[in-house]
């Protein structure tokens, strides 16, 4: 019986070690950087694979790549990581999350590496740096900014007999246009093409082009909500009628949850960013891009946001992180010029703007690729306030207007009730300090 | 001229009694069967057909069920783009040692709460089970920290050792079994000499093998789908499971539903496998707890 007691506790320990022991990591005697990012494959691939090596080949150092596709999940490891002292070097948070990092001190300010190496930093959009900005101090370099143009299918516009959009256009325009494409194409009552595949929660665009302001007076102190704005309230309503009144943009249940309309041609545009510009030059039709059409204001606007790179407040190895994000980020950086080569963002680095691969692309000639660069100083974020209270808001907003969405509530009703608990939030704002 | 022929009362009731209604019956039974069947088969069924789609005709609206043309090159691309050879093997030795382990652990402790009086034994039940109450999600933290002391990080070690430690939700499953099986078993063996652990390991543990079937699928299950435990602690390419490795073809912005699917395919086959091989113990297990399987 003993024996069998002593099996069963080595058998156990050896089960122990064998799990410790699989799959260990390698230990470098070497300084190896750990690279966090969230790209599809078609990047990690063709960018971060090469500049990985590339990096290393120039430098000495090693990069260490990990790669979580999802949005949501690579947060998920990327806060537990964080909050459990074992964060990345590097790694890739859009503006908000950037934000929220800096303020809580994961972040490490990059202040005196820029200014010990010289690095210019005119050559970034103003507007799109100063989101990364805290107190004076920068805590990211951005590589790009979320701007969204309205893709259209020219092949459908060709059928149909409609102009293609034009500089300067307006929302009026674009509702006529879109109307004159959805199309019931069999006669069976149910709409077969759709003018426009949806884009409401991307509504404070709307609300941009007919304020040209934001949602708060402050985006990053935010002291009042717009909401109960009636720009605001009819810039809501306004997406919400292209579903419900116009019916030139589906609904949930009419788009069946097809992830994208425009690219399986049952729309005629797409309000979208570069991201998805790849999936489209796969898709076997001819497209360009217009900028987004005029509202109240008359001007043309844009995202500010975007992602960056930046460096944990515990990396071990500082100097060698912010080498790696000179190498991604910083002026004439490889990793922005091969970023450019697969036609996925818009830069924000003023040499990489005017460069003839990003307005005149092979895969693309004589698109209009400046549509990506409307509204260039007039930028605004998506993600409005920048503040640890986003989030709160953000499930707000998603909530009440789900229901404007449906026509279940009117635009003003919705925003009346999302301005109550705002002005609550606002009033308490430092508990989200 | 018709000729009316009426059955009389209680032969009409009887006939109605003894034939029309158990095949109503049967039918009824049969056809919530059936939309059960479909219900469950629909999703697999749409699994395999995007999985032979090209990715235009997985955009297609409305969408089509039967792929033209069938892309049976998506299995071999979706296998090859990413190293699914090696996430099998990790998942399998995974998934292996967490239900020797879970089964072990939790059969050994469910005896003790079973069969042995000892002071504060319903307290400690008690918090055993209390222990099912605590979210996942507040765990993920002190958990990735503990491990990190412990240098487990980007090893399989948090994702296996852990199960050594018994599971609440299959102890009280095997605690319960473990009390259905009369004392007067153990008392006979004690007679002839047997000791508490002869005991547990010939007398009880072959009389609970539908309970301990039914714990060692639900964690097989458990294991081989788990996605945020290998997020979270794994983070070498190397060391990645099926599930991290089918996240691999979604972003968001842009999903390869058919290389996505056909790997998915692939990677239930283990399952179906474990599933088709183990029903009755899967099926007793529910049976055991009243649910569908939920593992807390």
């Amino acid at each position: 019986m003993l024996g069998n007691r002593k099996t069963l506790l080595t058998a156990l320990v050896m089960v122990i070690f064998l799990s410790m022991s699989l799959g260990a990591a390698a230990q470098d005697a070497g300084v190896t950087i750990k690279w966090f990012m969230r790209w599809d494959q078609n990047r990690v691939e063709n960018v971060a694979m090469p500049v990985a090596q590339a990096f290393t080949d120039a430098t000495g150092i090693g990069v260490e790549f990990e790669n979580i596709g999802s949005g949501s999940d690579y947060y998920t490891k990327l806060q537990t990581t964080v909050a459990g002292g074992t964060p990345p070097d590097v790694f890739y948070p859009a503006t908000h999350v950037a934000n929220a990092y800096a303020s809580k001190g994961a972040l490490l300010t990059i202040n005196e590496f820029v200014e010990r190496d010289g690095i210019d930093l005119s050559v970034y959009d103003s507007t799109i740096l100063a989101n990364y900005m805290i107190d004076g101090e920068l805590h990211c370099l951005p590589i790009d900014n979320a701007a969204l143009v309205v893709y259209y299918n020219k092949e459908i516009f060709d059928a149909a007999g409609v102009d293609y959009p034009v500089d300067g256009w307006t929302w009026d325009d674009f509702v006529e246009t879109a109307t004159a494409l959805t199309l019931d194409t069999d006669g069976d009552g149910v709409t077969d093409q759709f003018g426009v595949d949806t884009f409401r929660n991307y509504w404070p665009m709307v609300v941009w082009t007919n304020t040209d302001r934001g949602l708060f007076d402050d985006v990053r102190h935010p002291t009042e909500f717009y909401g109960m704005d009636q720009g605001v309230i009819d810039s809501v309503q306004f997406v919400a009628d292209l579903i419900l009144e116009h019916n030139v943009m589906p609904s949930d249940e009419q788009r069946a949850d097809i992830s994208d309309l425009f690219a399986a041609g049952k729309s005629a545009m797409q309000v979208v960013g570069h991201w998805r510009m790849q999936r489209y030059l796969g898709s076997g039709f001819d497209f360009d891009m217009a900028a987004l059409p005029l509202g109240e204001s008359g001007e043309a606007v844009n995202r500010a946001d975007g992602s960056c790179y930046a460096i944990s407040a515990d990396s071990e190895h500082p100097d060698e992180a912010w080498e790696l994000v000179k190498f991604l980020a910083g002026p004439g950086s490889l990793g922005v010029n091969m970023l450019l080569d697969l036609q996925v963002m818009t830069p924000v680095l003023s040499e990489f703007k005017s460069d003839p691969r990003f307005l005149d692309p092979e895969l693309l000639p004589g698109s209009n690729k400046e549509a990506f660069l409307a509204g260039e100083g007039n930028y605004f974020s998506m993600y409005d306030p920048i503040h640890p209270m986003y989030s709160a808001f953000d499930s707000l907003w998603k909530q009440e207007l789900g229901e404007v969405w449906i026509g279940a509530a009117t635009a003003e009703e919705a925003m009346m009730r999302i301005d109550e608990e705002v002005s609550y939030i606002l009033e308490n704002i430092e508990d989200y300090e | 001229m018709t000729v009316n022929i009426a059955l009389p009362t209680s032969t009409r009731q009887h006939f109605l009694r003894e034939k029309v209604y158990p095949f109503l019956s049967v039918v009824a039974i049969y056809a919530i069967l059936l939309v059960g069947a479909v219900m469950i088969f629909f999703p697999f069924a749409w699994t395999i057909s995007t999985s032979l789609k090209t990715e235009q005709q997985v955009l297609e609206y409305p969408p089509t069920w039967v792929p033209d043309p069938v892309q049976w090159e998506n299995y071999p691309d979706a296998l090859t783009a990413r190293p699914f050879d090696r996430y099998y093997v990790n998942t399998t030795i995974i998934t292996v040692l967490s239900v020797i382990g879970q089964v072990a652990s939790s059969a050994v402790v469910a005896y003790g709460f079973a069969r042995f009086r000892f002071p504060g034994r319903g307290i400690m039940f008690l918090i055993v089970l209390s222990t099912l109450m605590i979210p996942f999600h507040m765990l993920i933290i002190p958990r990735f920290i503990l491990f990190k002391y412990l240098g487990w990080l980007d090893t399989f070690a948090p994702l296996i050792i852990p199960n050594f430690f018994g599971g609440a939700f299959s102890i009280f499953l095997l605690r319960q079994y473990f009390l259905t099986i009369p004392l007067d078993l153990d008392e006979a063996a004690k007679m002839d000499g047997a000791n508490s652990m002869q005991i547990f390991l010939r007398i009880i543990l072959p009389l609970a093998r539908p309970a301990l079937g039914a714990v060692a699928v639900f964690e097989f299950m458990s294991s081989w789908n788990d996605f945020l435990g290998p997020l979270i602690y794994l983070s070498s390419d190397r060391n990645y499971t099926v599930s991290i490795g089918l996240a691999a073809f979604r972003n968001d912005y842009f999903t390869a539903w058919h290389l996505y699917m056909a790997a998915a395919a692939v990677a239930m086959i283990a399952p179906l496998v474990v599933f088709f091989l183990a029903q009755k113990y899967f099926i007793s297990g529910v049976a055991l707890t009243g649910s569908g399987g939920s593992k807390g």
